[in-house]
């Protein structure tokens, strides 16, 4: 899994890790059950905080994609839905692109619903 | 297993020389004690044959005893054989980087039981013409022989001696080998966990093994099988790192790095179909002649990294093409000796 963390973004560094592994699942990169590394390994490769890493692992708990358990390893969640999650990522970043063109919810709906020609 | 940190041979001649001087001076460290063992006890039965009874007195019980010739036979062909085995090995191992250190504290700790041993027999049997039974000194009880076995085993890791330096690599990844593109201020790490379902069967069998030795077994064979059951399970459960330092193969219960490749050592790596050079039918942390690595699975994709001196370094491992761009990328950022960037890959 590659981890990427850019410490000038405005992007909290625990976010960050957390998108590597959602990016890592939607590339097929892991697949339900696989161990994701350590939270210490990946604290020690990239050179920050163990609880920086496990607050990233805990987010990706919290959003069902992985399970935690104490005394086991952090595995991809057997519901993680790769093709879900991408859509949700672009989602994300079609929102974001969306306040920085000054478009709010309504427009944006009103571009999706012309995209699926429902208008 | 030790950790490897730039260990092997050399690409340049000298380097090489060196490496053989080191590597025969070590063997010589590693096999002197069994050959001392084996001699230990026909010089003292020939120094002294006109002290000792005819027959030697080996235990507590007054029926165990055996002629002096026969006891040396015996003895001599035990320290042979194992002589032997292990002089072929060292000799297959001769350009691994992993193991050829840590025979020695054992062949120290085995050598000086053995004499301690032999020089107990002859001195207990000594100028009794009819011995009833052989009581050994008090530096011949199992406690102290394992004190001195254990100063003895440490005595031959140090005079094992430490590795050789290894050249810095002077060929850098051609252009066709993978890379990814880095944007200044990037951190960027690769991590990847691996685990050997092999390995820990095998560990499973020899801890049921151990167990069932330990309560129907004298002795502590079943706790020592318990011990290398417990050693075996601990790489069965890795993890793959490559980040600033090089790359990492790291057992997580002790946390500890088991094979560490510094980037300066590295010439270029590539995502390989199968994990082709490493012995086969061996799991975890295994070594071939030249090719080390980690083996967790029979085929599968593996991260190779074509080192300085002809060494290789094999992980199985998933997605080793991400890991390959990687490391390729970093090798680029690194000076180039003699400066011949993309000479051959």
């Amino acid at each position: 899994m590659l981890i990427t963390i850019d410490e000038t973004l405005n992007i909290p560094l625990a976010d960050q890790i957390a998108a590597a592994v959602r990016g890592a699942v939607i590339r097929g990169d892991f697949a339900p059950g696989d161990r994701l590394p350590p939270a210490r390994e990946v604290a020690t490769a990239l050179g920050v905080n163990l609880h920086t890493v496990l607050r990233g692992y805990q987010q990706l708990r919290e959003e069902g994609l992985v399970d935690m358990r104490r005394g086991r390893a952090t595995t991809i969640a057997a519901s993680a839905d790769a093709a879900g999650l991408a859509i949700t990522e672009h989602i994300r970043s079609l929102v974001d692109l969306a306040r920085r063109s000054g478009l709010d919810e309504h427009d944006l709906h009103t571009a999706i619903s012309r995209a699926f020609g429902t208008t | 297993m030790q950790t490897i940190a730039g260990e092997g041979i050399g690409a340049v001649p000298q380097t090489r020389r060196q490496f053989t001087r080191r590597f025969g001076r070590r063997r010589a460290v590693i096999l002197a004690p069994l050959v001392i063992a084996m001699l230990v006890l026909p010089a003292l039965t020939l120094a002294l044959r006109s002290r000792l009874p005819a027959q030697a007195a080996l235990s507590a019980d007054p029926d165990d005893r055996l002629s002096w010739p026969i006891l040396n036979a015996v003895t001599a062909a035990w320290l042979l054989v194992g002589t032997v085995a292990l002089a072929a090995w060292l000799h297959r191992h001769r350009l691994s980087p992993v193991g050829v250190r840590w025979p020695a504290p054992f062949t120290w700790a085995a050598g000086a039981a053995a004499c301690v041993r032999s020089l107990s027999l002859v001195t207990g049997n000594l100028d009794d013409a009819r011995p009833q039974a052989f009581h050994p000194a008090w530096w011949a009880h199992p406690a102290a022989i394992a004190v001195i076995a254990a100063v003895s085993g440490a005595v031959g890791w140090v005079l094992a001696g430490g590795d050789p330096d290894l050249p810095t690599a002077t060929v850098r990844p051609g252009p066709e080998a993978p890379r990814i593109t880095l944007a200044p201020h990037q951190r960027t790490a690769w991590c990847r966990s691996v685990v050997s379902h092999r390995t820990f069967a095998v560990a499973g069998v020899l801890a049921g093994l151990g167990l069932l030795g330990v309560f129907t077994m004298p002795g502590i064979a079943g706790v020592l099988t318990v011990i290398l059951a417990a050693l075996l399970a601990s790489h069965a459960t890795v993890t793959v790192r490559v980040d600033q330092r090089g790359v990492t193969l790291a057992q997580s219960i002790p946390r500890r790095a088991l094979i560490m490749v510094p980037f300066h050592h590295i010439e270029h790596a590539t995502a390989a179909p199968s994990p082709a050079g490493l012995p086969r039918g061996a799991y975890g942390v295994v070594a071939d002649g030249t090719v080390f690595g980690y083996r967790s699975r029979a085929s599968g994709p593996a991260l190779r990294l074509t080192l300085s001196g002809g060494r290789e370094c094999v992980f199985t491992v998933e997605d080793p093409e991400t890991a390959a761009a990687l490391i390729n990328t970093r090798l680029d950022d690194l000076p180039v000796p003699g400066s011949t960037r993309g000479a051959s890959c």
